[in-house]
This record gives structure tokens, sequence and C-alpha cells, in this order.
């Protein structure tokens, strides 16, 4: 099947969540995605949580998660001989995406220069924390601190209370960037596809999650801080907690605020009013009786809620492997050329001598010799 | 600069009662492909699209509008024949940017006039996903909830809390963007290719580690608040988030004065200090507050903590930084007023994307011909 990204080769030196999932996206249109590892190191999410170094033969959850529809190789790019193969590589391939701390690639002299004398139509897609320039350009950062510094912080979280994160668990700015970054990508290929020429993609985590409370630097002193869950475009909208002890999420605009008045009526204002409804109910009924004048209304679900909702209100942002194990899905969903998932992550090194042969032009003796010297990692030989 | 979207074509039009969730993430979509070189018509209902009033307003211009809107046209279809407007626009267009109750009609005929080689593509927007879960009311609130991403933010003993902003709708307006935008590398007369996109799918994807928890066995994580691994804290002018891996545990202790409660044995490991994360945000908290937000950041980059200063809206404007990369730029808007604007986030060749003007109503940079 022709798919948007049939024809593009990606060495993915991404790690953890912005880079990889941004790969992994690329693969799922159709890109052939490499994961390029390193004897000397692992993507950190293949210990994630099992809280055991010597685990990385065992694919930890958030690794098969992230890393499916990849290939994988291994190769020491401090060693020559694994930086040579690392660029015989690149001298066949479309696309280098990384999310190494800056100044990592130029370090391994694997940067844009390098890899446009040996392949000048390639893209380097570079996805940092706060870009390749400027004063903070070595500013480590982890999502966390990515919110605080781009004004999504300062406007998240309780009236007249502290700023508010998403916290490591969702992670937001790691999130977005990965489709964000999958977009720039593919404009890029388009662009090369059109003009045979290549591009570095400097993209900021910071400026991305800054872009996306865009609307708020339009001048000096306009938007107010912090305003719970209140929007201005709704009468109410707020958080409720059922007779059952459980949220309940509710938006009512202005123009439906009197059917939700007759509903939950008494004294006081109306979200007072509303408070003692909704507290002295469980939450089926109030659902059932809220969504019959209109309103949107949900329950606030955890983890586990949204799954069980799977393939009822959602369905492709979880995709499953032949074996049944839930891996990331789509968070969008094309009609001819449908996303899928067709492989399990890889196990490191499993692929590093097919690819080496096919696509470098090396021996199978010149790969043992390799291995033998530590310069790559072979899963099977 | 030739930009990588030059030559291509893009219909931005949800139906005059679409939802201001859907209208925001047709925007943005809308809005990052017209700064990659997208000629982007904006169809508008003759009253003006309903975030030309909604807040933001700098003056008389919104600069919710502004910021969604920048480099696009603006087209009021004829009160008469509109709809066969639209379809004339959307067979000379590549790409049609919709809500999900767009006429099939109106998407079949994307590209129809174009040369056979040339892409075309409709992105249809849904509040929910699945194919029974379209008429049920929704808001960005509401999919917040169902995605699992209002029960991570807030307090545990109190209500949980939205995203600043408008994340819901500003998410699925990327995953609009890259589906568009790869979608128009392959689509073809051939296959027209259809994307769709949900703003609940977004969120569950984006959510997906607190989904994994639970598929591989594990306890549905839960917001923590003040007890999170990583808090935000007062310092003397303002707040901080104190992130900190196990490696940077020695800084944090000297950026604390070396309080000796945090020589605590039982502080050495992360394991320990995880269930005492709330002591250990108290005592940090107390030598935070003799150190500005400034005096923080430079300690941080000059140790390689990654701890971050929380920033407003306004100071970024002064951000060093953000000011050496141009992030910000300032736009003239109709009424006179001068409109601050985010740039793309990404910089091609070292070099950004300046933001285009705010079309006026039925108006922009060229003539559409109908």
């Amino acid at each position: 099947m022709n798919r948007p990204l049939s024809g593009c080769r990606v060495l993915d030196l991404g790690i953890i969540t912005a880079g990889a999932a941004a790969s992994a996206l690329l693969a799922d249109l159709g890109a052939e995605v490499i994961k390029v590892e390193s004897p000397s190191y692992r993507d950190p999410f293949r210990a994630w949580k099992s809280g055991d170094p010597g685990a990385a033969a065992q694919l930890s959850p958030f690794f098969r998660f992230t890393n499916r529809n990849k290939t994988g190789i291994s190769l020491d790019l401090k060693h020559a001989d694994g930086r040579e193969a690392l660029l015989r590589l690149v001298a066949k391939s479309d696309v280098v995406l990384e999310n190494f701390r800056r100044g990592v690639l130029a370090r391994l002299a694997i940067d844009y220069t390098v890899l446009r004398a040996i392949r000048p139509e390639i893209i380097l897609a570079s996805i940092s924390s706060q870009g390749e320039t400027g004063p903070d350009a070595n500013y480590v950062s982890f999502g966390t601190t990515l919110e605080a510094m781009a004004g999504l912080a300062w406007q998240t979280g309780y009236p007249e209370g502290d700023p508010t994160v998403s916290g490591r668990d969702l992670n937001y700015p790691d999130q977005v960037v990965a489709i964000f970054a999958a977009g720039m990508v593919a404009a890029a290929w388009r662009h090369r596809c059109k003009t045979g020429q290549g591009a570095h993609l400097d993209m900021s985590q910071r400026e991305l999650t800054s872009f996306l409370v865009g609307e708020a630097f339009g001048a000096a002193g306009l938007h107010p801080a912090r305003q719970g869950n209140a929007d201005p475009a709704y009468a109410l909208q707020e958080c409720f907690r059922t007779v059952d002890g459980t949220w309940l999420a509710l938006s009512v605009p202005p123009e439906q605020a009197a059917a939700l008045d007759a509903l939950a009526t008494g004294g006081g204002d109306r979200a007072g009013r509303v408070t003692r409804w909704i507290g002295a109910r469980p939450m089926a009924e109030c659902l059932t009786a809220l969504a019959a004048i209109g309103l949107a209304v949900a329950p606030v679900l955890d983890g586990r809620g949204v799954l069980e909702d799977r393939g009822q209100r959602w369905e492709q942002a979880i995709a499953s492997l032949e074996d049944g194990a839930p891996v990331k899905g789509f968070p969008f969903q094309l009609e001819q050329a449908p996303l899928s998932v067709s492989r399990d992550a890889p196990r490191i090194g499993a692929d590093t001598a097919e690819i080496l042969q096919r696509l470098a032009g090396y021996s199978p003796e010149e790969i043992r010799r390799l291995s033998v010297d530590g310069a790559i990692e072979c899963a099977t030989m | 600069m030739r930009r990588p979207l030059d030559g291509i074509t893009v219909i931005e039009a949800v139906g005059d009662d679409c939802c201001l969730a859907l209208r925001l993430s047709a925007a943005l979509a809308g809005r990052i492909v017209a700064d990659l070189g997208a000629e982007v018509v904006k169809i508008e209902p003759a009253t003006g699209d309903p975030l030309r009033r909604m807040p933001p307003m700098a003056g008389e211009t919104s600069a919710l509008f502004a910021f969604l809107n920048a480099g696009k046209r603006s087209v009021v279809l004829p009160r008469e024949g509109g709809f066969a407007t639209l379809r004339r626009l959307a067979e000379r267009a590549n790409a049609l940017i919709a809500d999900a109750g767009c006429d099939r009609h109106l998407s079949r005929g994307v590209g129809a006039g174009l040369p056979d080689d040339e892409a075309r593509v409709t992105v249809l927007i849904a509040m929910l996903g699945g194919d029974g879960a379209r008429d049920i009311p929704a808001s960005e609130f509401t999919v917040l909830a169902l995605g699992g991403v209002l029960n991570m933010i807030g307090d545990p003993e109190r209500q949980p809390l939205r995203l600043g902003g408008h994340q819901a709708a500003y998410a699925a307006g990327l995953s609009a963007f890259t589906g568009l935008t790869a979608a128009l590398c392959g689509a073809t007369r051939a296959a027209p290719e259809m994307v769709r996109v949900s703003l609940l799918e977004t969120a569950v994807w984006l959510n997906w580690k607190n989904v994994a928890a639970v598929a591989t066995g594990g306890e549905a994580p839960t917001r923590t608040g003040r007890a999170a691994d990583w808090p935000v804290l007062r310092c003397a002018d303002g707040w901080v988030a104190l992130v900190y891996q196990d490696a940077d545990w020695p800084a944090i202790r000297e950026l604390a004065d070396n309080d000796p409660r945090l020589a605590d044995p039982a502080f050495a490991t992360a394991a320990g200090r995880r269930p005492r994360a709330g002591e250990i945000a108290a005592i940090v908290e107390r030598h935070l507050a003799t150190m500005t937000r400034a005096e923080i950041h430079d300690l941080a980059l000059r140790r390689r903590l990654p701890v971050g200063p929380v920033a407003s809206p306004d100071d970024l404007a002064d951000d060093p930084h953000f000011i050496a990369r141009e992030f910000l730029a300032t736009i003239q808007a109709g009424d006179g007023h001068g409109i601050r604007l985010p740039r793309l986030p990404a910089l091609w060749n070292g070099t950004g994307f300046a933001p285009g003007m705010v079309p006026p109503l039925g108006g922009g940079a060229r003539q559409v011909a109908t």
C-alpha cells in the first residue's frame, strides 16, 4: 500500500518520549524507522519503572508503547568504526531525528554540517528543550520545567492558588511535541520530494508550549492569571463531587444556563446550587439528567476508566500488538492509508546485522569483526 | 525563503453552528500550515467568526483570533448560492479543514478541479472518537475529563483542574496539522485522503502513560498536588518548579543551603525521598524564599539543574532567550493596536517563519476569485 511517508527512511536517535514518539508516528505514517542505540547508551525508557538495570533484555511497557513499528540497531558512536557505520547509513537515509542534550551531536561529530556533507538532501530534525541557539540553549529541562518557563503553569491552577503543572505522569510538553515534530518532518519531506533539498529543523519544546498558549501574549497585562476551571465562554464550568464521592465535569454555555437553573433550584448562587444538587445524587443519575438538558457533562476518569471507555468514545489512541499487548496508537487516523501497528518494539541490536548488510554494504565477516571490537552490538550472532 | 507548503491551497470551513472547541482546533491547524506557506482561505459567517469577539481582547482585536488566524485570508460566502461558491473554492483547493458535520458532497469535491498529480485531502475534526459518539454534547473540559487529564492535575483533596488555555483543542489542532501535512505527501486523485481527528483521541494519546500503567497491570496514577515528585514552590518573587533527577540531589541540597534536615540518610535515594516528597518541598521552599527567579535561573543554568522558574506571558515578552530567538513578533491589527504573536515553534535552517497579517472580515492579502 502506498502510504504518506512510504520511501522515507528515518534514523531515529530519539530517546524517552519526545524524540522516540515523534519517530513512532513517522513509522505509523509509512516511514522506515531504524532506532539507533549504543552499547554504552540505551534509550532510558528500556529500564523505566523496572528499577532493574539488568532488565534491558526484557522490554519495559513504556519502551514497548513508544517504539513499536521500528527496527533496532546498536552502534557505539564514540567508536570510530561505529560512527563510520552510522555515517554509511546516513548516506542511505532521508531523516535523522534526535532529542539529545544540545552539544552531544557536535561532540559525536555527527552534527548537521557533517551529515549534510555525506547526504546533501538529509533532513535533520532536532527536538530540544530550549532550541539550538540563545542564552538558555544549554538549560537542562524536563516537561515540568518547560511548563513553568513557557507560561503554561502560570495559567494553570486554582483561582488565587499557586501555578500548577501537569506532572510527571502526564508530562504534557513531551507529548505534544511528538505530534508537532512529526508534522514538521512531513512538511520537510514533502519539500525534499519537490525540490531535492534537505533542511535542519530546530524545534524547541519550550517554544511549542508557549505557542499553545499563544493568545496570552497578545499585549501586556491582557490575560488574567489562574482561573481554575472557569472559561469566559461558559456561564459555569467546574468539577462537582457526586454523592458517590466521584468527580463530574460540567460545562454550561450561557444559552443553557436557564435550563440548569430550572433543575438545580434553591437559594444561593448557581455554583452553590449545582454543588448541592450534584452532591445529593449518584454519578449515573447526574449524567443522565444533565445530558438530557443538553449540557456537556462527563465523569472525571482515571487511567482505568479511560481504558474501559475504549471502543466507545475513543478507539484509535491505543493500539494492540498481535499478542494483544497494548501499545501507543494514533492521535488521528487516515481512511485511505490507515495508520497501523505491525511489529513489536525491537530488542537491543535486533536488526544490526541485517541493516548493516542491506543498507551499508558490510559483509557478514566485517559485521562479526565490528561486533567483536565492540563498535556494534548484534542480538543474534 | 521558499516555504515547504508553498503552492498548497487550504480551505478552512467549519459550520456556522460549529462549537467553539472545533473552531479553535481547525483554526490552529490552519495557522500552522499558513505559516509554512500554504494559502489558507478561512470561510467566515457574515457576522464574522465568533472567535473575533473572544477574550483576551487587545483594544478591539481579539488576541485569540489574531493568534489563530495570522497569515490567512478571510472569505464571507454570498447569501445566495453560498454553498456553490464554497464548493467551487474547494474544487480548486488541495485540502479542506472542516468539522465532522461537514457535507460529504463538499469533501468529495476537494481538489476536483486540480491536475491529477496534485494532492487532495479532507481533515474532519470531531469532539469525540467513534462513530456513535458524535451527537453527545462535549466541551474541551469534558474531553479532558474523559481523557483522564483532569484527574492528573491539582490537589488530591480538591477538585480536578484543567490545563490553562485551550490545550484540548490545540493539541487536536496539532493532530490535524500533522495528519494533513503527511497526507499531502501521498494523496492524489486516485486516493483522495480523509484525515479523522478528534479532541478525545488526541487527549487519550497524550495521556498514554496513565492508560499504559493500568493496561500493564499497575494502579491508575492520580494527582498528587504538593506531594508530587516535582512540586511548584514559592521563591522570593514568584514560583519555581522543583525538578530534579537522582544525580541532581547534591545540587538540590546546595540550593537549600545544605539544610541539615536534608542530610537524613533516608533521603539519600530516590526511593527514600518519594514518600516524603512533601516534607522535602517544605524544607527547600524555606530556602527558596530568599532567592529570586533570576538567581534560581542562573544557578540552574550553571549547575545544569532542571528547576524551572515560573514565567508569566508578560515576563516572557522580556525574556532574553525568547528575544534572542525572535520568538515573539508584534504585528499591527486593524485598529492600530500592536499585537504580540508567537512565531511557529520551529526554525528552518536557522530561520523562523514570520506570522502573516491578521485578516479583516472578508479580506486578507489577496482577492479570492470565486
